[in-house]
């Protein structure tokens, strides 16, 4: 109840923002853009390097795998205010002098911006819909790549309000989610790559966000993924508490 | 009738690195009554608010609400709390009414007596006019009545206010006095505040507080028996001896001030009808003769910057 009460205050000040709208037109645009050049690329040559795949694979999961590229720039600019700017406007004290929890909080804040992810999920949704005008869609891969690039955005997004909650800064909180998100997404597996040490070098790509996507797009979805990607929400949002706890400690 | 207790706070320590922004604090609120809570900036009037509200941990010490502990049962404690922080935690963005709306259920107050408890804050803060407007757009004196009315929606049972008269003309700041001394019948109140007068008009008790520790706690009426006059200044145009002015019954010191004019410290027993009737039998010639009385201004200047001086009243002249 009190989560859903904060939850849909964030989703709100998110819709009244101009960023909000600018991402979402963004987002429209760029998918739709690579949209069309894929389109255009099968249909002129449909039997060349994509021998075997459809358009589900060739087309629809793109634009999802795509998308989830897109969010490690939308989800530090969608969260950065977050936690971020009720510190710098003190509406904090709102919140924390309130009979609520930090659990609460943290929920709530994370639920509204969920909620708003899967605004933007819409657009590549439709997008990739409109293939059935003249095709059929493999409904299986369609939904693990949807399920996918939700469950990407969904710990991008967690990580966005783990990191506006360090700091009332904006800019440095939009800039610490995005360094965090880089390191998960690919920077371990770099890193691992370079690693001469066979047990080192699985474990940082063990840690790969990208490493355990990449099956979805595929259709295949694996539950040890899927509890890769639950347990990173949840370690960021125990951190998010955390971190709040111990704001009232230090200050 | 027993006094009910309603804020209990046991030694207080609170540090900020090296800095001991409080040490040692003590205090308590009964119910419906007006704490003042004093100080010079920099005191940790602002430390020993947040801690109160839970905003902030305290290094060390115990704070309880109407019997719950703020770190031990922190939802009952905040609860029984409505507090206004030195800035008004408001959302630019929303309407008064948006935001209202968003304050009762982050206190759980009941859907269905919402719109009444929107409707009863706002008619005490004087809001009913500005429902629909931006709070970004509204005056500093009207944003900080939406602060005062968020403090109170859920009818807690202690309204803790910070400065909640700093940045406002003089016309709002009677109208929020006034409020505050209204919500002081049926709401224990803590204020705090640099402001003198704002104490002298609306609290029962005050609490000075410097460098972090507790300097006085009184009651108003007692603070007020010590302000009593306990000086007087006199002009006399043929003077005697400084010395004979001393040996005066009820005079425990005499200072001259300028030709002819000086300072009386007088103990109990001074009385002015009978030191003028002196005065015209000697042929001192009396011009003037006025009682000196300690403000709590200088009360408080004595307390917060020499506590050595608290017994030496100054003259109002002087300053």
């Amino acid at each position: 109840m009190m989560i859903f009460s904060i939850a849909f205050r964030e989703f709100r000040n998110l819709l009244n923002s101009l960023l909000a709208w600018v991402i979402l037109s963004g987002v429209s645009i760029i998918l739709f853009l690579i949209f069309v050049t894929l389109v255009k690329a099968y249909t002129e040559n449909p039997n060349s390097s994509m021998a075997g795949s459809g358009v589900t694979s060739t087309i629809a999961s793109t634009v999802f795998y795509f998308s989830s590229y897109l969010f490690i720039l939308i989800a530090p600019m969608l969260c950065m205010r977050s936690f971020s700017s009720e510190f710098k406007n003190k509406t904090s004290q709102l919140l924390f002098s309130a009979p609520i929890s930090m659990t609460e909080i943290v929920l709530g804040k994370c639920l509204g911006l969920y909620l708003f992810t899967l605004l933007i999920a819409i657009i590549p949704t439709i997008i990739t819909l409109s293939l059935l005008f003249g095709s059929q869609l493999d409904s299986g891969l369609y939904l693990s790549s949807l399920l996918g690039f939700l469950l990407v955005s969904f710990s991008f997004i967690t990580i966005g309000v783990f990191a506006s909650s360090l700091t009332e800064h904006i800019g440095l909180s939009s800039l610490s989610s995005l360094g965090i998100i880089l390191a998960l997404f690919w920077l371990v597996e770099l890193i691992g790559s370079l690693i001469k040490v066979d047990s080192l070098q699985a474990m940082l790509q063990y840690l790969s966000i990208s490493e355990h996507s990449a099956a979805f797009y595929n259709g295949q979805i694996n539950t040890t993924d899927i509890v890769f990607f639950l347990l990173l929400i949840t370690s960021f949002i125990v951190l998010t508490i955390r971190r709040l706890d111990s704001y009232r400690l230090q200050h | 009738m027993p006094r009910e207790t309603l804020i209990n706070v046991e030694h207080l320590y609170r540090d900020y690195g090296d800095l001991h922004a409080l040490s040692d604090i003590n205090l308590t609120l009964n119910r419906g009554e007006v704490l003042g809570f004093l100080g010079p900036n920099g005191a940790g009037k602002s430390t020993t608010m947040q801690i109160i509200s839970g905003n902030l941990a305290p290094t060390s010490g115990r704070v309880s609400i109407n019997g719950y502990d703020m770190l031990d049962e922190p939802r009952q404690a905040k609860a029984a709390i409505g507090f206004l922080p030195e800035q008004p935690p408001l959302y630019h963005e929303l309407t008064v009414l948006e935001y209202l709306e968003y304050c009762t259920k982050l206190n759980r107050i009941p859907r269905f007596e919402a719109a009444k408890a929107i409707k009863k804050a706002s008619e005490r803060c004087g809001l009913m006019d500005v429902q629909k407007r931006l709070i970004g757009n509204l005056s500093k004196g009207y944003q900080q009545r939406v602060g005062i009315a968020q403090a109170i929606i859920h009818t807690p049972e202690v309204v803790i206010l910070d400065e909640p008269t700093v940045g406002l003309d003089p016309i709002q700041i009677r109208e929020i006095r006034e409020l505050i001394s209204e919500l002081g019948s049926d709401h224990s109140v803590i204020l705090s505040t640099h402001i003198l007068p704002e104490v002298q008009s609306t609290c029962d008790r005050v609490i000075i507080i410097n460098k972090g520790k507790i300097a006085l706690e009184n009651s108003l009426s007692e603070l007020e028996s010590r302000l009593q006059q306990d000086t007087v200044i006199v002009s006399l145009q043929n003077p005697p001896p400084i010395d004979a002015l001393t040996t005066l019954n009820g005079i425990s010191n005499t200072e001259q001030i300028s030709k002819g004019r000086y300072q009386l410290s007088c103990t109990e027993t001074f009385n002015p009808a009978e030191f003028s009737a002196t005065a015209v039998n000697s042929n001192w010639q009396l011009t003037e003769l006025t009682p000196l009385s300690r403000t709590l201004e200088q009360v408080f200047i004595d307390i917060t910057c020499n506590e050595n001086t608290i017994h030496e009243p100054q003259s109002r002249a002087e300053a």
